[in-house]
């Protein structure tokens, strides 16, 4: 009963950020992405690694469809219980078009000029809003109400 | 007027590789000259592109001696975000050219980059747009593009950076006829703009009217050098031995309207399927006849000829890896039926019966030798038919090498050994040739009359004309998911 509520609770805890994160990959464009994180002068090495993690998503899940594919016409999907084996025929083909297509993709960013020592501009215009003051206000105070509450009283 | 792009004697070797990929270039280009690059796969193409976008020497590293001034710049002595605004790329593979995941994002990414002011950017993106007719792209998501829609964004967004020089490395391998028409515009247009063009390309045909001087390549050496009257009077055979794709394209020798025979042949029945679902409860609704417009495949009865190489062709999205995919069994959700000798495959069934090699052919190598692959098909693992199968396939010395360690076309071959340890009887390929050379899609041409010789029914999607020259019996023309025609080739 105590592992039950244990697990739960970590349940609890981690979802709400794994939406959060899951909502922000879904709905931010990269184009966004990289110039709301120049506003808040995070360096660029910082910015630019995030970006690709953020533009591969899509790409790894293409990827692992296909390999899953070739998989059922092989027959192999359970690799005849063999769990490691798995675990290996999904991994060995993804990590190498991963590795071959993170490898073309800089190429090609490069060639655009990502990287470069120029201050990047963006076509968003990213700005605060009356209503981003109004949540953060909402959060600031629901959060120090919580930490005043359970620590210091 | 100097010239725009001088490579002086350039020798390359990339790091780690045993021979030379340049050996000794020199190439001058003057500034609006379209230059098409030939020559066969590993000719030291894809180099020369590299060594004037300059990713030779700051991004892939090797040995390099040689010279190389793009407009009087030493590429080898700037950073490469310098040239940026000087020298555009496109790749040949659309999928992983793209940095951002929306189309519009995508066109201003490199203006972006280069700290153009965004009101700008807005307007070369509009003008851009208008240029080259996007209207209808914007605001989707590349990965939703069809390969020649992908295409024309990596074009535009090349363009939005207003380089001088316009690089492009096999453009059309993932295109078919009319993208490829497309493409052929677009390069018009920059050629009518005064850029400076070069092409690194195996499909020839739809560029003769566009150069102005053909460079041949063989073996990190430019061979010789046409003008574009010479190139377009280059005869078949002189482009066949030379291992170039002819420079006109075959015309289609259809025979006839192929009327279907039950006895002999491999029966395709009520094959419908759609991306879209009706919405249920409980139980899934089958797909039928009736559904119409929705139905993204639509083939009622359909007869193969067993033993004989199909060619199935048609437009990007018209349906054919649809097709294939049924075929095999990988969409769960269609509802067809595959009949050979009385015999009546359903569902899971399919499986079994037909392998698919896959257009990316690393997808689907899982093991760590050429063996273990092919005995992973096997279900009684005999070791003596295994060898059997790779020496029909001439794979039998690189039994113990590891898949992933052989070239594009070997690879190939070991998912072909392994659909034939399936007991495969059908034989599907998503477009095999392409980014080949003449010499190896006629290798791939003489594999699937070899295989289709042995018993096996051969079905190939393909963009090639020239493919289907070489090797199909008949021709699968699919429109909309619907079969526009079958028929059988003249002498095929």
């Amino acid at each position: 009963m105590a592992f039950l509520v244990g697990y739960c609770s970590i349940i609890v805890q981690f979802l709400p950020a794994l939406i959060t994160a899951w909502y922000v990959v879904r709905t931010t464009k990269i184009d966004e992405f990289i110039s709301s994180m120049q506003k808040m002068h995070v360096p660029d090495g910082i910015t630019i690694s995030l970006a690709v993690v953020m533009r591969f998503f899509p790409t790894i899940k293409e990827e692992y469809c296909a390999i899953q594919d070739a998989m059922k016409m092989r027959g192999v999907m359970l690799a005849g219980g063999n769990v490691a084996q798995m675990v290996e025929f999904r991994m060995i083909p993804l990590l190498f078009s991963c590795v071959n297509i993170g490898d073309e993709l800089s190429a090609a960013a490069i060639t655009r000029g990502l990287g470069g020592k120029v201050k990047r501009t963006s076509v968003e215009t990213l700005k605060f809003s009356a209503l981003d003051y109004v949540m953060m206000i909402c959060f600031t105070a629901a959060a120090a109400v919580f930490v005043y509450h359970k620590y210091f009283k | 007027m100097s010239n725009i792009i001088e490579i002086k004697n350039a020798v390359h070797k990339y790091k780690g590789a045993g021979n030379e990929s340049l050996n000794g270039v020199s190439l001058s280009v003057k500034r609006g000259e379209t230059i098409l690059l030939c020559g066969a796969s590993g000719s030291g193409k894809t180099s020369v592109i590299r060594l004037i976008n300059g990713l030779i020497p700051h991004y892939y590293k090797g040995e390099l001696t040689g010279e190389v001034r793009v407009k009087d710049i030493d590429v080898g002595s700037v950073e490469l975000y310098e040239l940026a605004g000087i020298v555009g790329t496109v790749f040949q593979n659309p999928r992983s050219q793209f940095f951002s995941v929306d189309t519009d994002g995508e066109i201003v990414f490199g203006p972006e980059n280069i700290g153009i002011p965004p009101d700008e950017i807005k307007e070369r993106k509009n003008t851009i747009v208008s240029q080259m007719d996007l209207d209808g792209l914007l605001g989707r998501s590349l990965f939703a593009l069809s390969g020649g829609e992908k295409q024309r964004i990596a074009c535009a967004s090349v363009a939005a950076l207003l380089p001088e020089i316009i690089l492009l490395d096999e453009p059309s391998s993932n295109l078919d006829r009319e993208a490829i028409l497309k493409l052929h515009d677009i390069i018009c247009e920059w050629k009518k703009q005064g850029k400076t063009i070069i092409i690194s390309e195996h499909r020839l045909w739809y560029l003769t009217d566009l150069v102005d001087r053909v460079i041949y390549m063989k073996d990190g050496r430019k061979e010789c050098e046409w003008t574009s009257e010479e190139f377009r009077s280059l005869s078949y055979e002189q482009t066949s031995t030379l291992k170039l794709r002819p420079t006109r394209l075959a015309e289609h020798r259809i025979d006839e309207v192929h009327t279907p025979d039950d006895n002999d042949g491999i029966v395709l029945k009520d094959f419908f399927f759609s991306y879209q679902h009706h919405p249920y409860i409980l139980w899934k609704r089958k797909y039928t006849e009736a559904d119409g417009d929705m139905l993204a495949l639509c083939i009622p009865r359909l007869v193969l000829p067993r033993g004989k190489v199909i060619g199935v062709t048609g437009r990007n999205g018209a349906g054919k890896s649809t097709f294939l995919r049924c075929v095999c069994g990988l969409e769960k959700d269609c509802t067809g039926v595959i009949e050979v000798d009385g015999e009546e495959y359903k569902g899971n069934r399919r499986i079994g019966l037909s392998y698919m090699v896959m257009q990316d052919v690393n997808h689907q190598l899982f093991t760590d030798s050429v063996q273990a692959e092919v005995m992973l098909s096997m279900n009684d693992k005999d070791e003596e038919h295994c060898h059997e199968i790779l020496d029909s396939l001439g794979l039998l010395e690189f039994k113990d090498t590891h898949p992933m360690a052989l070239s594009g076309g070997q690879k190939q071959r070991v998912a072909i050994a392994s659909a034939i340890a399936a007991g495969a009887k059908i034989l599907l390929f998503d477009e095999p040739t392409s980014g080949l050379d003449f010499a190896h899609m006629e290798k791939v041409g003489e594999l699937l009359k070899q295989l289709a010789a042995a018993g096996s029914t051969v079905l190939v999607s393909t963009h090639d004309p020239e493919l289907i020259d070489l090797s199909c019996d008949y021709e699968l023309r699919i429109k909309h998911g619907r079969v526009e025609y079958f028929s059988s080739l003249v002498g095929g």
